[in-house]
């Protein structure tokens, strides 16, 4: 065989990934754009250090197209299409009343969030089909949040499973800025031929056939994605999650000491040069890390092959085999936060009012994105406008108190046991309030047949107890 | 972004063979789909001097070669040429498993400024003067560096008759 036909052979078998070249090209061509022009501007910027209390001009852009930075390529998934199966590139929207033709590919779908269909609603589904899309903000935000940790084409990620009254699997990778995930889908049916479906902890127990499990593992993400694990540049505290009580019960813990949540991310530093590779997981902690600059909370996730060899694996992008054990000094470090009542200020809305704990922060706004708050906060508005999935067991919040005149009670879509009834008037409960697109759980107090409410997020019971006997209606 | 005209019908017409070269420029897929979609934007915004009477194609290919040219000044991201080729080379391989991926992998094996010159050769015929204009180094430099990726592809086993191993 000669050079020629060895290159030949070499590419005999390629035929593009990408279906719609233009469309992607024109994307591509709009994203470095938009780079161009942030860059422009930034150009025009002085950067100003502060050296020992005096100012130094460090740097003045300028535009050289030559040296400059390409901002991220954009994720896409991509995957060949078996032999025997059909796909769809048009355009298609999933909800919990579509119809899925059975052995198809659809390659740019709205993802519904098939997760929250009523009772008696379900797609209708015949066989097994791989759905390739973008899912609204809300439900990929869930997913990051609640999802099993796994690769998903290649990157980390996060699935979700459940198999009633279909089998549906759907994974995020991370690094998806527009919510790009895939999804398997397949009747419930438990004939031959099919293999349970395993996240990285093994807490997955759906069920797929298995040409589409081949399928879905040979989904790639593609873009630029990072290796090493990217964290927050500062990090002001560190939550570890607590795992749920009867699934793999473990105490969690809440750092905001400056040299403690610097102990955290020194655990996190790689692990020396040529040491061994980590094995399989056998156990996954999450963390979140809150960026003091953004406030927004970060999961990292913690894998631990049960040798002491640990991985994590950043929300933000990639992954690092880590020198030290983040969970054990999260856990050493744990200093849950507290509210002391100590002073007379109070926050008011309506005839509710409640003591403002020494050391918080007061907030009045008309509306107020709690995911944000840089530290414990009393939040007085009419709104709370969650940016996060802020349920037990979710992504963090800085511990807030919201008075607010809106109707409490009306929010409440799962009450999870009554706390303390106070003088027959307030009466607290831990609950789920749907706040539009996203959740959050905290104990709401509200007076029963009044609007109004004081909600108390991020404190446990005791910590909560002066706050909760400081409100007065 | 505006579409020009003329722009989508190059592109779904051209696309595929384009993936191919970028497949050999960068010896994967994947990062060789990639090299062709940054080459496309390039002539995205050159549009207006290309068509009708430029030829892009020419355009395009001349900034995935370039790109892929200094790329071999750096490592791509995630390549690592090595010395050995993978294990599973031989003179049975095509037998043994997928031809296109042993091939691909064994192109793999050759530093990115190796495998450019021989993808111009003989992908693209053109004469070491050509490539040496087309990539602004000597022609020395490129008859080293194709007579460097032959003997290491000989060394494979995948290269049985080095037709055109003078180069």
């Amino acid at each position: 065989m000669d050079i020629t036909e060895l290159l030949e052979r070499a590419v005999a078998d390629v035929a593009p990934a990408e279906r719609r070249p233009t469309d992607a090209v024109l994307r591509l061509a709009e994203s470095r754009a938009l780079g161009s022009r942030i860059r422009k501007a930034l150009a025009g910027l002085v950067g100003v250090a502060v050296i020992g209390g005096g100012a130094v001009v460090v740097a003045t852009g300028s535009d050289d197209t030559d040296r400059e930075t390409a901002p991220p390529r954009p994720l896409t998934l991509q995957v060949d299409l078996p032999t025997g199966w059909s796909e769809v590139t048009r355009p298609t929207a999933v909800d919990c009343t579509s119809t899925i033709e059975p052995l198809t590919v659809y390659r740019d779908v709205a993802l519904g969030d098939l997760g929250s269909c009523r009772p008696g609603q379900a797609i209708s589904v015949t066989g097994p089909s791989l759905l390739i899309g973008q899912l609204p903000a809300d439900v990929a935000e869930t997913i990051r949040v609640a999802g099993a940790p796994v690769e998903a084409g290649g990157a980390p990620g996060w699935a979700v499973t459940f198999d009633a009254p279909f089998s549906y699997v759907v994974w995020l990778p991370a690094g998806s800025s527009d919510d790009l995930a895939y999804a398997a889908v397949a009747p419930s049916s438990r004939g031959e031929g099919e293999e349970p479906y395993r996240d990285l902890v093994g807490g997955g127990t759906t069920r797929l056939p298995a040409e589409l499990v081949d399928l879905v593992s040979a989904v790639r993400a593609r873009g630029d994605l990072a290796t090493d694990a990217v964290l927050p540049a500062t990090v002001s505290t560190v939550q570890l999650r607590q795992e749920p009580v009867n699934v793999s019960p473990a105490p969690g813990a809440w750092v905001s000491d400056r040299a403690a949540v610097a102990a955290v991310l020194d655990a996190m530093a790689p692990a020396r040069d040529g040491a061994p590779a980590c094995g399989a997981a056998a156990s996954v902690r999450t963390m979140h890390l809150q960026d003091a600059g953004s406030h927004r909370w970060v999961r990292v996730d913690l894998l631990d092959d049960g040798s002491g060899c640990r991985t994590i694996r950043s929300e933000l992008g990639g992954s690092r085999q880590v020198s030290g054990d983040p969970v054990a000094v999260a856990v050493a470090a744990d200093e849950p936060p507290a509210a002391a009542v100590r002073g007379t200020e109070r926050a008011e809305a309506g005839d509710l009012s409640v003591a403002v704990p020494s050391g918080w922060a007061t907030i009045s706004a008309d509306s107020v994105d709690p995911c944000r708050l840089a530290g414990p906060s009393v939040v007085v508005s009419d709104e709370l406008a969650p940016s996060c999935w802020a349920v037990q067991y979710g992504r963090p919040t800085q511990p807030f108190v919201w008075v607010t005149t809106s109707d409490v009670d009306a929010l409440r879509t799962l009450d999870q046991g009554r706390v303390q009834p106070k003088d027959g008037e307030l009466v607290w409960r831990l609950a789920d309030l749907d706040l539009g697109d996203l959740m959050i759980t905290g104990l709401a107090g509200s007076v029963p047949g009044r609007p109004g409410g004081i909600v108390i997020v991020g404190l446990t019971e005791d910590a909560s107890a002066d706050l909760r006997a400081s409100a007065a209606s | 972004m505006r579409e020009p005209e003329g722009f989508r019908g190059f592109v779904e017409a051209r696309y595929p063979a384009l993936v191919r070269f970028g497949t050999l420029l960068a010896a994967d897929q994947g990062k060789g789909e990639d090299l062709v979609q940054e080459a496309l934007v390039k002539a995205l915004r050159a549009w207006d001097r290309l068509h009708p009477d430029g030829n892009p194609e020419a355009y395009v290919r001349t900034v995935m070669t370039h790109a892929s040219w200094r790329a071999g000044k750096r490592l791509w991201r995630g390549e690592h040429p090595t010395e050995e080729l993978p294990e599973h080379a031989g003179p049975d391989v095509y037998g043994a498993v997928d031809t296109a991926d042993a091939v691909r992998r064994a192109l793999a094996t050759l530093p990115a400024q190796q495998r450019v010159v021989l993808v111009l050769r003989f992908w693209d015929h053109l004469s070491e003067a050509e490539i040496a204009v087309r990539l602004g180094v000597s022609a020395g430099t490129v008859k080293s560096r194709a007579s460097r990726a032959l003997a290491s592809l000989r060394g494979s086993g995948l290269l049985v008759d080095a037709a055109g191993g003078e180069a």
